[in-house]
Formats: structure tokens, sequence, C-alpha cells
């Protein structure tokens, strides 16, 4: 009889990608987080990391501490995709991404989520970045202390696409994804140097409270824009015509 | 009972504010009032148990698998912690406008979020105080701040970004001090220098030093008045608190000068950035900001002082939880609108805008610190201590005091202008009955509270005596 997998059968059927793959896979998903306008996606790709951050978690925590990390991070998605669903859908003129036009073409609907028109700014400025900490990281003088290699790269590639992330948007809901990724990073490191129950509870609780905070942020931002109060560092939009 | 006290302390709070967040929002005068009663209730039955500082350093209590540890200091700053609360929960229930936001786009009143946010933060700022080491309570500190920023209009966008940065700068915090204290707990003092900066990046996050400030100002600007007392008076003590604990529970940072010397320096930006942006206000809440971030750069010189730096720490503190109480009710009575039944609506503007306008100058004039204002005495002990270790420092907080009184005076009539018109003008003819209600003279018994709110700021001013001798035996306990 076949019997439900444990937690040691996921870590087996997954050792593909344990160690490089799932470095550059995460940094990958980090890049989607930073660049990428639509909240699907980026939550999406946010999921994906802390999935890949749980492989990347084994190699510096006992797995069973792991998987509560895990947890922790898919608890947190969920928190952000009811946020967002309640405070971006349906898409309304005021929404980051608008509704398409009607008679718009599958394409025209579906091209302003891959590419907003800062899109290829943002990919590069990632991309430079990325090459900058990736040549950091594989110096003798960057390596930090009690870490694995692939974890040393993770966790520059994630700080630095977490503070590029909240340098490029004042949008609550993308500042909070890309703090997310900084706290991704620090728990990387900090995990691999203290390992005690106490800490991994707190870290978690900070995780959750980082997750309200962003949710009431994102609420209250919605609503701004709803009750119409302008901000004054965006050019009105023209009243829709009554047709 | 005395087992049971850290729960009662960890629990109480958290299940009052859940109670007063399930009650329906028009009740939320009744909310803030119960909130007030429940406050003033427990620390009157703290007050009355039997702990005996004086026998013993401290009382250790074993609860959920951790040690939570009360010492004389910090047991005073938690029935401080309730009563300041509970003050602020009084005004609310007598006077909701004061939970109105600062921005000049109405919005509706915060009571009830207030009241609910306000105890649910109690609980984590009162563990952080009876962790016995520092380093787990950042993470505490940090729930705080995140639960605090809830207190604030869901209808201004620039208010949201001004809470987004706070709660950006105070969540990138925790890395490096989280990061130092480990580096200290396992004794890796061999990297002395690395964790000293760590710990000053950590501080001017924290405490808003500079550049890290740019949140204040418009926080200032857009959050309702009653959430300033509560966040730059209540929940900064217990930051104060913690980062006097940290300097003190890492007695190596005394080989480092260079530590407690960029942190005076940091204090000493901070300080000269309010005084720069006081010349520079677009509004009276930016003013009102730049003002209190002098104040902030004062309590960071404080905190570079070590442990002689708790008194004037303290004082100031005080002294600005105070301020910021004249500041807001000031504001909120001038912001006021009354319809004077009268032929002359000018014979109330003269009677009752003094009062008001009194008590936003006087309370402005006392976060600055100057003669004969309750903060002057915070402000000078914390000069003197300064100017015996280095002169320059003082010097430069003193020129920021007298530039930012400048920029007071000389932008006050133009900040004060939009609040001095409309609220004098009678309702037009024809104006909806609503408009009428809400046009009525300040209720006496609002005017009186005012009023002796001034003659206890003047009182205090003149006598601090008392507030010193409190001060200075509160640093005791904390030292």
């Amino acid at each position: 009889m076949n019997s439900f997998p444990t937690i040691f059968d996921w870590i087996e059927r997954l050792d593909f990608l344990r160690g490089m793959p799932a470095t550059y896979l995460l940094l990958l998903a980090g890049l989607v987080v930073v660049a990428v306008w639509e909240w699907r996606i980026a939550l999406f790709a946010l999921t994906c990391q802390y999935l890949l951050a749980g492989l990347l978690f084994i190699e510096v925590l006992e797995p069973r501490l792991a998987i509560v990390k895990l947890l922790v991070g898919l608890f947190v998605s969920l928190m952000l995709y009811f946020t967002a669903r309640q405070a971006y859908w349906p898409p309304s003129p005021q929404s980051p991404l608008p509704p398409a036009p009607a008679g718009a073409s599958p394409w025209e609907r579906i091209a302003p989520m891959l590419a907003p028109h800062n899109l290829l700014f943002r990919i590069f400025l990632a991309l430079v970045l990325l090459l900058l900490l990736l040549t950091l990281a594989q110096r003798p003088g960057y390596q930090l202390p009690a870490v694995p290699p692939p974890v040393n790269l993770a966790i520059f590639g994630l700080s630095g696409l977490g503070l590029l992330g909240l340098a490029l948007t004042d949008n609550p809901l993308r500042a909070g994804m890309a703090l997310l990724l900084v706290m991704l990073a620090f728990e990387l490191f900090y995990n691999s140097l203290e390992q005690s129950v106490l800490m991994l509870i707190a870290l978690a609780v900070v995780n959750l409270a980082i997750a309200l905070a962003v949710g009431y942020l994102t609420q209250a931002h919605t609503r701004a824009q709803v009750t119409g109060e302008a901000d004054p560092r965006v050019a009105p939009t023209a009243p829709p015509s009554a047709e | 009972m005395l087992q049971s006290l850290p729960a009662l302390l960890l629990i109480l709070p958290l299940l009052a504010a859940l109670v007063a967040w399930l009650l329906p929002s028009r009740w939320s005068r009744g909310t803030a009032g119960g909130g007030a009663l429940l406050l003033v209730l427990f620390y009157l039955y703290l007050a009355s148990l039997p702990l005996d500082f004086s026998a013993t350093a401290a009382v250790e209590w074993e609860l959920w698998g951790q040690t939570w540890l009360l010492t004389g200091g910090t047991w005073t700053i938690l029935h401080l912690l309730y009563l300041g609360t509970a003050v602020l929960f009084l005004l609310v229930t007598f006077w909701p406008a004061t939970a109105r936001s600062l921005a000049s786009t109405p919005s509706s009143s915060l009571s009830s979020e207030f009241v609910s946010a306000g105890l649910a933060a109690l609980t984590p700022l009162a563990a952080a105080l009876m962790l016995p080491t520092a380093l787990g309570a950042v993470a505490l500190l940090l729930a705080a701040i995140c639960v605090s920023i809830m207190i604030r209009p869901a209808t201004s966008a620039a208010s949201g970004r001004a809470a987004l940065r706070y709660f950006i700068f105070a969540t990138l915090a925790l890395p490096f001090l989280l990061l130092a204290g480990w580096m200290v707990s396992s004794e890796q003092l061999v990297f002395a220098g690395v964790v000293w900066r760590l710990l000053l990046l950590g501080f001017a996050l924290l405490l808003a030093g500079f550049p890290f400030h740019i949140w204040v100002r418009s926080l200032v600007a857009t959050a309702p008045p009653l959430l300033l007392p509560f966040l730059f008076g209540l929940v900064h003590l217990i930051l104060l608190v913690y980062g006097f604990r940290l300097l003190q529970e890492n007695p190596f940072l005394e080989s480092t000068p260079q530590f407690y010397a960029l942190l005076r320096w940091l204090g000493v930006g901070t300080a000269v950035v309010g005084a720069i942006l006081a010349w520079k206000p677009r509004d009276r809440g930016r003013l009102l900001g730049a003002l209190l971030l002098l104040d902030l750069g004062s309590s960071i010189m404080a905190l570079s002082l070590g442990a002689p730096g708790i008194r004037p720490a303290l004082l100031l503190i005080h002294s600005r939880y105070f301020s910021l109480l004249l500041v807001l009710v000031g504001l909120t009575w001038l912001r006021h609108p009354f319809h004077p039944g009268t032929e002359s609506p000018s014979a109330h503007a003269v009677s009752q805008v003094p009062w008001a306008s009194t008590l936003f100058v006087y309370g402005s004039l006392s976060l600055l610190g100057l003669p004969l204002t309750p903060g002057f005495a915070g402000r000078w002990a914390l000069l003197s201590l300064v100017a015996a270790n280095s002169l320059w420092p003082a010097v430069i907080l003193l020129l920021a005091t007298v530039a930012a009184t400048a920029g007071l005076i000389v932008h006050l009539p133009a900040v004060m202008r939009p609040l001095m018109r409309p609220p004098l003008m009678r309702p037009l003819p024809g104006s909806p009955p609503a408009d009428l209600e809400a046009a009525q003279p300040l209720p006496s018994p609002l005017q009186v509270i005012s009023i002796l709110l001034l003659v206890i700021a003047i009182i205090l001013a003149l006598f601090p005596a008392p507030l010193m001798t409190f001060a200075a035996r509160l640093a005791q306990h904390l030292s």
C-alpha cells in the first residue's frame, strides 16, 4: 500500500533542484517579482520563490524546521493574494493595470500585464545588479560565514533585488513583496547562524506581521484612490465619458 | 496571582483590542471610554501589587518556556505606558475630533481604530520590555510598529506613503540589530567593528536618524494628531529604553568611542535637518514635523551619551509627550467649526482662538525646548551633558534650535492662516442642517480641560523639579 510521501521523500524527489539550480531559479523568480507589474504574476513568482527557498533552507536547517519556513512563506503568499484580490479585482481605472478596452484582442489584453512601459528598464537594472552581485558573491572576501556557496549567492541576489524593488515603487503591495525578498535573504543567512526554535518562531511572526501590515496598507491605498483623493505626484486622468 | 502577572500583561490588552475591534464603529466613544477605564483599572491593579524592587533587583517568571523579567525601571515604564495610553483614550472619548487627520481633506474619525490598535500595540511593547535580553525584543518592537501604522486615515494616499516608508525602515532595522545581537551573544567580539556599525545602522533606521528621517514630516502632516503622542511619545519611549538596554548589555562598545561619536553626529544631523526644514514648511503639519525632527535628533544625542544620557532622554520624551498633547488639543480646537449665534462672529473669534493658538504655539515652543516651556528641562540637561563631552555637537544643537525657532516665528502666521478663516464664518443661509449641527461652539468642559492642560504645562515649566526628580529616579532604576 502506498503511503503519503514524507518530507524526506519530497527532498529526495527534488534532489536534482538542490544547490545552484534552486539558487538560479530563485533569482529568476526574484527578477520577475521586481520587474513584472501584474500582481498575479508577481505573486505567483513570490510563491515559487518560497518553494525554492525551502530547498535552500534544507542546506542550513534541519528539514523539519525548513518546512516551517516553507509553510510560513506560503501563508504569507496566501494573505497577499487575498489582499490583492480584494484591492485590485475587478480592475478599475485606478488600478495599476486598468481594464482593457472593449473589443481588444487577446494579445492586447495580456501584453500590458507582461510589458508595462518601464519593464525593459526594470529588467535592465535588475540584470546589471544581479551581474554585479554574482561577481561579488564569488569573490573569497565576500563569502558569508557558515553559509554554503549556493545560499551565499541567493542571499546576495535576493537582498539586492529586494532593495532595488523597494527603490522602484511606492505601491504598498509591490514594496511589501520587495521587503519580503530582503527578509527572505536575511533569514537564509540568519538561520544558518542561529537555529533556535524561539528565533524561528519570532521570524515567522515577523513575516506574518509584515504581510498583515502590507495587506492593510494596500487596502488603504486602494481605498484612497477609490475615494478620489488626488495624489499630487500623479497627473489627473480624464473623467470617463458618459456614453 | 503574581505568577500569572506576565500572562495578564501580555494577554489582557490583546483581548481588549479584539473586543474593541469587533464593536461597531458607531460606538467608538464608548469603546474609547471602555478602553480608558480598563487601562486605568489595570494601572491601579498593578500599582497595588506587592512588588518590592528595593529588596530584589528583578522579579523573574517562567512562562511559555521563556523567562520574563521585571525590574524597577521596566515596572515604572509599564505604568507610564498604560497611563499615557489611557489619557489619549480619554481624550478620544470626550473629544472624538482629536482622532481626525491633520490633512486638509476631511476624513472620518479614527477613534475605534485608534483604540483597538493602541491596545494591541501594548502587548508587544510590554513583552519587549520584559524579555531578559534585548536580542529578541526587536522583533516584538517591529510587531508594535506594524500595529501602530494602522492608526491613520485610509483615505489619504500621502499618509499611506509615509506609513509605508516608516514600516520599511523599521523592518530593515531588524536584520541589522538581530545580526549584531547574534554576534555579541556568540561572543564574536573579534568582529567588534562590524557589530558597532550594524548597531549604528539599526539605531538610525529605528529612531528616524538622518538620512532615514524622510517619513517623519509626511506622517506628522497626514496622520491624526492623536497618533503623535502615542507614536513619538510612548512607542518612542520604549524604543529608547530598548536602545539604552542594548548599549548596557554590550559593554565592549565602551571601548569603541567612534560608535558613540557617530551616534552623536547622527543626532546632530537629524536635528540640523529639522532646523533646515522648519524654514520650508508647506503646511502646519510639516512645520510640526520639522520641530519634531529636531527633538528626535536630541533624543538620539542623549542615547549617544550612554548611561548618563538616560535622565535627559527620559525628560525629553516626557516633555515631548506633553508638548504633542498641547499641540493636539490646540489644533483640534482651532479646527473646530463653530456657529457663534451672535451678530458679531469676530467677538467669538477673539475670545476663543487665542486660547487654541496659545496651546498650539506653546506646544511647538516646548518641542523646541525653549526656556519657560516644559521641554526646557530635558533640553538643558542634554546640552550641558553633551557640552561636557564635546563642545561642537552642543553648539550645533543650540544653533539648530535658534534657527528652528526663527523658522517657526517667520512661518507661523502663514501656516495658521487657513485655520483662522473658514471656522469663524457663520454658515451660509440655506446650508444643510448637518453643517449647522456641526457648527457649534466648543463645549465649555472641553475648553476648561484644554486651558487646564495649558496651566499644567506652565506649572511644569516653572517648577520642573518633581519631573526631574522622577526622571532621575527612573534613570537610576534603568541603569
